[in-house]
């Protein structure tokens, strides 16, 4: 073309650059907590016998979802226990937890506040945007600049992306409450952060349940294929299979992740409905 | 538990692999042969163009739905890909997604159509469906390998297979939703099942299918760069390059390219709004 390469991508590195030199207490604050917060989580799933967490998995499957479910994920889990894949499992799954709790930390706050500023709205809604098409690969180069390889860049990483469904669902829920309760509520009196509290948060539950299944569901895909930069579990099994050529090896590990996909997803679907259901009931149905 | 001999599951899955490698080769092999084959013309079409009449052609469709702001953004974003050094990558791109929605369509139409008119379709489809869309996308690399071997047309089986479920989703809703006068009238004009599917049901639910389809594209596109893992062509692997040398630089110019050439997919496929229905 005519007009010179424009030096976006070197913007980037310069923006990158300064956050490393300038950021280091906040950066070093991050990877701590979320290196204590995994091997955390991880010590805690792995501190009972394998036999054990699955009875407390299946009896929670059971409790949100129903008997299916359950038997599914006894029987799944079974297996991935018979094929020597538990620990890996467990890695996997603390990784999901810590991303999926961090990003909620963000994201719940950071869609209420899209609510409730307009400019806020307007200005996040096309970052979000582009953030979310941006391919998940690009995330993992800052953040191993910035955290170096280890759990906290893969967690990091993961976040980037976890962090937009939940935003938007709660954000959605929230201006999808009825213009009229408001108002009902508004006439009783309430205040702004009463009103926000008591009336809003409560009715955009479901919809902030549905942003908690997706952010689960995306950072455990993120999480897979963060195990590039080092986070180990389910993903590095892959990696490795796929490294040695030992096909069967990657389908078992593939199938583990299916596994714990579906189990993960059905039981916060679970919760979807439940919030559902008691959302009409404390509407008092028509 | 623990007692329990390992079960032998790789191995087998080994097995049978290695047997299907040869034994379903007369199956695996035509496909291979036909995908390579239009990835290999789609693409000399598109090098054979140069970057400024794609620009323009993009930018005159848009015209002629009248969307003129769209236009100039179309273009805008082309012209920014062509800046950044990426349009023979982007292109490459372009042709996988293009290859693999039209596979995950032509899947999804029919299987659509079986889960509206078949109960046991249905019951066994949805489920199925479910199962796929909380498959994380680095799991359908797997299976692709395994049976495509490593370079594009994995690439665009997995592609294909990750768009699929959209696709089919919606346009077994929509074919749920036409009015059941619309269905008696043809009845009544003596139009067989066939007909009725083909020339009343699907044309009216024309406008899910459009929204599914632009959804697959979506989702085509985002499989397509993680394909670079596997020896996909285009912009991922620039991306996975970028990746692996850590050129943070690299790495944001492909994304960005990635994100435009989506903006500029999500323009020219969204149906016409309301208009079309």
């Amino acid at each position: 073309m005519i007009i010179p390469a424009l030096p976006i991508g070197h913007f980037g590195e310069l923006a990158v650059t300064w956050v490393t030199a300038h950021c280091a207490l906040i950066i070093n604050v991050f990877g701590n907590t979320v290196t204590a917060l995994d091997s955390g989580v991880l010590t805690t799933l792995t501190a009972i016998p394998a036999v054990a967490a699955i009875v407390i998995i299946a009896m929670l499957a059971w409790y949100s979802a129903g008997t299916g479910l359950a038997v599914f994920a006894a029987l799944g889990l079974f297996l991935v226990t018979n094929q020597g894949l538990w620990l890996a499992t467990m890695k996997t799954l603390a990784l999901v937890l810590t991303a999926t709790c961090l990003s909620l930390l963000v994201a719940i706050p950071l869609g209420i506040a899209m609510t409730e500023s307009r400019t806020l709205r307007a200005g996040a809604t096309p970052i979000l945007d582009f953030l979310q098409t941006m391919p998940r690969f690009v995330y993992l180069i800052p953040a191993v600049s910035i955290l170096g390889i280890d759990v906290a860049p893969a967690v990091f990483a993961t976040m980037t992306l976890a962090v937009i469904p939940p935003t938007r669902m709660t954000a959605l829920g929230i201006s999808a409450v009825d213009p009229e309760t408001i108002e009902a509520a508004k006439s009783m009196g309430c205040s702004r952060m009463q009103l926000l509290l008591k009336v809003k948060l409560p009715l955009a539950i479901p919809a902030i349940m549905l942003g908690v299944n997706q952010c689960l569901m995306m950072s455990l895909s993120m999480v897979i294929i963060a195990s590039l930069i080092g986070a180990s579990g389910l993903g590095d099994e892959i990696l490795m299979a796929i490294a040695v050529l030992d096909p069967g090896r990657g389908v078992v590990a593939g199938l583990a992740v299916l596994i714990l996909a579906i189990t993960l997803d059905r039981m916060t679907r679970g919760w979807v409905s439940r919030a559902r259901s008691f959302g009409r009931l404390g509407q008092y149905r028509k | 538990m623990t007692d329990l001999p390992t079960l032998p599951l790789a191995d087998a899955i080994n097995a049978i692999i290695a047997w299907m490698q040869f034994g379903l080769d007369g199956i695996f092999g035509p496909i291979k042969v036909v995908i390579e084959g239009a990835d290999q013309i789609l693409r000399d079409c598109l090098y054979g163009m140069p970057s400024y009449l794609m620009i323009a052609v993009a930018a005159a469709i848009m015209a002629y739905r009248r969307r003129y702001a769209a236009a100039v953004g179309v273009a805008v974003a082309l012209a920014f890909i062509a800046n950044l050094g990426l349009w023979r990558a982007a292109t490459d791109t372009l042709s996988l997604v293009t290859i693999a929605s039209l596979l995950s369509i032509l899947l999804g139409i029919p299987a659509a159509v079986l889960i509206a008119e078949n109960r046991a379709a249905k019951a066994i489809i949805l489920p199925l469906l479910d199962y796929m869309q909380s498959t994380p996308a680095f799991v359908y690399l797997i299976p692709a390998v395994l049976f495509f071997g490593i370079g594009t047309v994995p690439g665009v089986i997995a592609t294909a297979a990750f768009a699929l479920p959209p696709v089919t989703r919606a346009l077994a809703v929509g074919l749920e939703q036409v009015p059941s006068a619309m269905i008696e009238a043809g009845t009544a004009f003596g139009a067989t099942r066939l007909q009725l599917i083909y020339k009343v049901k699907v044309p009216l639910a024309r406008a899910y299918l459009y929204a599914g389809i632009s959804q697959c594209i979506m989702m085509s596109l985002s499989m397509v760069v993680i394909c670079a893992l596997i020896g996909a062509r285009g912009l991922g692997v620039e991306v996975v390059t970028a990746l692996t040398q850590m050129n943070l630089a690299k790495g944001i110019e492909s994304g960005i390219a990635v994100v435009m050439l989506a903006l500029v997919l999500d323009t020219l496929c969204r149906p016409r709004e309301r208009r079309e229905v």
